[in-house]
């Protein structure tokens, strides 16, 4: 077996979050590549959600159905995933299920309960756990029946256990069918407990205790039929970080001072785990500090942000799509007075609230015009983990160099994923603070002699002002038509600056065939199942993937020299509209005539991203929409 | 007889069937029963002490709220599990 695919469903609160990043740092300490995606509902607690991870023995970078193990933490779930697994697959439940009947789950959508019993009705599955599994079963799927207060049972009687800790001891049981099915040592279980648990070494002999009573039970039965074979490449080490990790890494990297946000999903974590880090050290030096401010709100946090910039301190705010909405003056703010600051932005389903905890990439082109009036703006995107921690370094130095602002654009599919990446290679990663200067007398902020003007900090030993007019070279207020044609087009002419100094690798990849009669476009975190449905698909065609990093200033010429007429082009993205084929002809003129579209909230799995080229390709279709995914 | 049903039983919050019996002050499982079983009437208290919690909701319910929670398993009170914090996206 060289790839794995399984989900854990549960309520909310259950320890899915810990299974999940336990069985990450297990596998990714053996040297599998592994992705998991939580999917979360917007309420607090309680309500279904369940983790999706991928584990194989060379790199793979998004999840795919059906799955080939499932563990129910919940009977919400049983009734949710039946359908996900696979034939031969492994669904594990607890016995205290059985008797449960989908009319019973009071936390499930009615809805979903609605579709889900007509779904049934049609299989002609009877409504209990019961029922379900005798389905799974004469379809060949194993089924496994395990007591999961037994366990707990049992543990209570050898520790004195707390029932305000239960939901360790859930994740305990959870961790344990997936290392016992899947031949993972106990030990590896540990150090990825150990890490999770850190310093609560308590819980970490109770959950060892528990973890290797079920595996004991687990394999004793059925060995351990999904065992992988070993990995492809041995890495010596990985990192295993969510998106928002990986970024908040990246900005630490990248030498960030000052971040401000208002708590928001899904971009919150970014900025709760740079307040862990404010006070950085390397071998026992103290390198300094990190501000973390949580502002009242997002028109705060963007304005504060811009104060930092403004006083030389490599200043970023994050937020989501709602966030965004109101950061826009203050963007614009940035804009006119050539502000170097990042904006990290984390797309969510919009419009208004929308759906918080799902992932979108409708929010391009608000990214690409918010703000009225016209400036220079950047906006990066990223693909996975390790280019959101690039990238992240990259949106400041290009702030910085360029003096305009940058909006880092990613989506709820990277941020709340967890991966292991490999360790970044350090000597890569350059600090670039463009031209700054210290001012003195007569000082210029906004000198007409260069595109980007040379920047003295604000306190330094200079006179320089600031305001939301247009302004002569000093920032006076000037409303001289000759003036606003010079600086409106020296902030303008920063566009062409970008596009001509960026290097081509940062504006847009070719993955895949060089020469292809099939090409999908896409950006942000279509690259994971482009990536992975191009490999499936390479035997069958000449296909690659076209990977969009730079979308402003959108790279024309190199797209255009990529997306020819005589090529099968199909654009991909979490949207309605298929954003980036509008712009792509919008900025070069290439019509991008078969689209794939998804907009449920779920991110695009292989399976049925190669689904849908085979239906362009083959029949001719000219616009594919998604759906899978509960 | 089941402890489910006990005034004694408070269960956690996130896995019902293990919970704390607030007369021994320990773990107690819902499924068992012991000789200081005593039986409540949800209505009764919910009359007497304005409130009780629906474990299927997650969610306190008053008295107006007791047809829409009619065989809901409602509990005296709960227990939060109090590493809820950790499985839980930071949001807003």
């Amino acid at each position: 077996m060289d790839d794995l695919l399984l989900i854990i469903g549960g309520p909310q609160g259950s320890g899915l979050e810990t299974s999940a990043i336990v069985l990450t740092r297990a596998f990714g300490e053996k040297g599998y590549n592994v992705v998991a995606d939580r999917e979360y509902h917007s309420n607090i607690r309680g309500r279904h959600s369940y983790t999706h991870m991928r584990i194989s023995v060379d790199e793979r970078y998004s999840l795919a159905f059906p799955v080939d193990l499932f563990v129910g933490m919940s009977v919400e779930s049983v009734f949710t995933h039946f359908m996900d697994i696979s034939e031969n697959g492994y669904f594990v439940v607890d016995t205290a299920f059985l008797e449960q009947r989908i009319d019973r789950i009071v936390s499930m959508e009615p809805s979903v309960k609605r579709r889900l019993r007509k779904q049934m009705q049609e299989l002609g599955v009877g409504d209990r756990v019961e029922d379900i599994l005798r389905f799974l079963e004469n379809r060949g799927v194993n089924t496994i029946k395990l007591s999961y207060v037994g366990y707990l049972r049992m543990l209570a009687k050898k520790y004195d256990i707390s029932p305000r800790r239960i939901s360790r001891y859930m994740s305990g049981i959870a961790i344990a069918v997936v290392a016992a099915l899947t031949g993972i040592d106990l030990e590896s279980v540990v150090d990825g407990l150990r890490a999770r648990l850190s310093g609560r070494e308590e819980l970490v002999e109770h959950n060892r205790y528990l973890i290797e009573r079920v595996m004991d039970y687990i394999q004793g039965s059925y060995g351990s039929p999904l065992k992988l074979d070993p990995p492809k490449k041995l890495k010596n080490e990985v990192l295993v970080v969510t998106g928002n990790e990986a970024v908040a890494i990246g900005k630490i990297l990248g030498g960030l001072r000052v971040q401000t946000y208002y708590p928001i999903t899904p971009a919150a974590d970014e900025s709760l785990y740079l307040e862990e880090k404010m006070l950085l050290k390397a071998n026992s030096k103290n390198l300094g500090g990190i501000v973390v401010f949580q502002t009242e709100d997002e028109i705060a946090a963007i304005t504060a942000a811009i104060g930092a910039a403004l006083a030389g301190a490599r200043a970023s705010t994050t937020t989501s799509g709602p966030g965004f909405s109101l950061m826009v003056e203050g963007f614009g703010w940035a804009g006119i007075n050539e502000v170097p600051i990042v904006v990290t932005y984390y797309q969510r389903g919009g419009p208004s609230t929308g759906m918080p905890t799902r992932g979108a990439q409708s929010d391009l082109f608000f990214a690409l015009y918010a703000g009225h009036g016209e400036f220079a703006r950047i906006v990066l995107s990223s693909g996975d983990h390790m280019e959101a921690l690039i990238d992240a370094v990259d949106a400041f130095n290009f702030a910085e160099r360029f003096q305009v602002p940058v909006i880092h654009l990613l989506d709820k599919f990277i941020a709340n994923s967890t991966a292991t990446v490999p360790i970044p290679d350090l000597s890569k990663i350059r600090i670039e603070r463009g031209s700054i200067v210290e001012g003195g007398v007569d000082y210029k902020r906004f000198s007409k002699d260069s595109i980007v003007s040379p920047r003295a900090k604000l306190g330094s030993n200079s006179i320089m002002w600031y305001t939301g007019d247009e302004h002569d070279e000093y920032g006076h207020i000037s409303e001289d038509p000759v003036n606003r044609i010079e600086m409106y087009e020296k902030r303008i002419r920063k566009m062409e600056l970008i596009d001509r100094e960026i290097p081509d690798a940062k504006k847009a990849v070719l993955y895949g065939d060089k020469n292809p009669n099939i090409v999908l476009i896409g950006w942000g975190y279509t690259k994971c199942p482009a990536i992975d449905a191009i490999r499936k698909l390479e035997d069958k065609y000449s296909i690659a993937y076209l990977h969009i990093k730079l979308l402003a200033p959108l790279p024309s010429s190199l797209i255009r020299g990529i997306l020819r007429e005589d090529r099968i082009l199909i654009g991909v993205e979490h949207s309605y509209e298929v954003q980036i084929a509008s712009l792509i002809r919008m900025k070069s003129g290439i019509h991008i005539p078969h689209l794939v579209a998804k907009y449920t909230g779920r991110p695009i799995y292989e399976n049925e991203l190669v689904d849908a080229v085979e239906r362009i390709v083959e029949n001719k279709e000219k616009r594919v929409v998604l759906s899978y995914g509960e | 007889m089941r402890c489910r049903f006990c005034r004694y039983y408070l269960p956690n919050d996130i896995c019902a069937h293990v919970g704390i019996c607030s007369l021994r002050e320990k773990i107690a499982f819902s499924e068992d029963s012991c000789d200081k079983y005593s039986e409540i009437d949800i209505a009764e208290f919910i009359k007497k002490f304005g409130r009780a919690y629906c474990v299927d909701c997650k969610t306190w319910i008053y008295e107006a709220d007791m047809e829409e929670h009619r065989n809901h398993r409602v509990y005296l009170g709960v227990i939060e599990d109090e590493f809820l914090f950790e499985e839980l996206f930071a949001a807003d």
